[in-house]
């Protein structure tokens, strides 16, 4: 298979096949973070082409030396935050969040807390998972997404997002506690 | 050691620690049930996750992003065409003109070029008008520098040279930091 950059390289010469190939590649990437973020396969497939689209018309604004992949997560990202804009979502702040350093203590775990986990099906709690999802603060099911459905590095979702490694880190780990606590009350 | 943070036995099972973090975590949840218990159900949650089902696009949509790629691409084309068709509208226009009036075509083309040099006059009466007031509004532009490095330069003893050679950096790198602003904006066209 070849390459981003080369593909990108050929479309900007006039090879639409190139193009087409990009699309191939990240069309199901794009609409699982779109989608997952948003939580309507719909809007997120009108989404993913729109995106395709923009991305195609500023592909001479490129700048090889970035990866490809991030670039267009970036333009996928402003989409979102234009849907969130309009509809007046807040997207900056967020609901409850955890502090950066919050002092921790073990968690006291029931017995049958335990065998319940271990009774559900891993399926039922993923399940479980995709339900809750529409439950996070949007900003932080945006970066859970990245990681854990895009299976982004954290390195790549803090390039796409511009925040430092450690907020994003901090932010997915967030998401996930919060998603176990909804889960873990209830079971 | 004390217990670990959730957020660290994340990382932990992520593999995104370093080896020295990940033999110390090791060792500590070989001598704690609570952090063990803590990792189990982590574990479990990232298992999870990955249960969760992905979203498909649907057979054709590749081809549908590229049938609407298309009329993008022949915006230029159609230009072209725009331009094809105006010259086209015009030769019909000169040739029922030329069918209807009793001028020849000697004639028609002499008229044109009469009134194109009259035109070309016109044009270059207003451009020198436009011109003047250019080079006044520049004079005025350097006038107002001069006396502002006047000023300043008059200010510049006064003070010591740190602040000096503070305000010419401060200066420079402002000027960087704009240059760079405009290069970014340039390079990505995105907004973050």
């Amino acid at each position: 298979m070849k390459k981003d950059k080369e593909l990108v390289k050929n479309t900007i010469k006039g090879d639409d096949e190139s193009f087409e190939m990009i699309v191939l590649k990240y069309q199901n990437p794009i609409i699982n973070y779109i989608g997952r973020t948003l939580g309507n396969y719909n809007l997120a497939l009108e989404f993913t082409q729109e995106v395709f689209i923009k991305a195609y018309k500023s592909l001479h604004t490129f700048n090889p030396r970035y990866k490809f992949k991030t670039w267009l997560f970036k333009i996928a990202s402003n989409h979102i935050i234009d849907h969130w804009r309009k509809k007046r979502i807040e997207y900056l702040s967020l609901d409850h969040p955890l502090k950066e350093n919050e002092a921790y203590t073990p968690p006291q775990v029931e017995s049958d807390e335990r065998q319940a986990y271990q009774e559900l099906e891993l399926k039922e709690v993923g399940k479980q998972i995709e339900k809750a999802l529409d439950l996070l603060p949007p900003p932080l099911r945006e970066l859970f997404v990245c990681r854990h459905i895009n299976e982004l590095s954290y390195e790549e979702i803090s390039e796409i997002k511009n925040l430092p490694v450690g907020t994003v880190k901090n932010r997915v780990f967030q998401a996930k506690e919060l998603l176990k606590n909804h889960l873990e009350g209830k079971i | 050691m004390k217990c670990i943070n959730p957020s660290e036995i994340y990382l932990f099972l992520e593999g995104e620690l370093s080896d020295q973090r990940k033999a110390e975590i090791k060792s500590h949840l070989d001598s704690c049930p609570k952090c063990r218990e803590s990792l189990e159900q982590r574990k479990i949650m990232l298992q999870a996750i990955t249960k969760i089902p992905l979203y498909k696009t649907p057979p054709e949509f590749s081809r549908q992003v590229m049938s609407n790629i298309k009329p993008i691409k022949s915006s230029l084309s159609e230009w072209l065409q725009a331009g094809a068709a105006t010259v086209a509208f015009i030769s019909i226009l000169t040739f029922i003109f030329l069918a209807f009036s009793k001028q020849g075509l000697t004639e028609l083309f002499i008229n044109l070029f009469r009134s194109l040099i009259h035109s070309s006059q016109e044009a270059l009466i207003i451009s020198i008008k436009f011109i003047k007031s250019l080079s006044v509004f520049i004079n005025m532009f350097i006038q107002l520098i001069g006396l502002f490095i006047k000023n300043f330069l008059s200010f510049m003893p006064t003070v010591s040279t740190e602040f000096q050679i503070g305000t010419v950096f401060f200066s420079i790198l402002i000027a960087v930091m704009i240059l760079f602003s405009i290069k970014q904006k340039l390079i990505l066209g995105e907004k973050r």
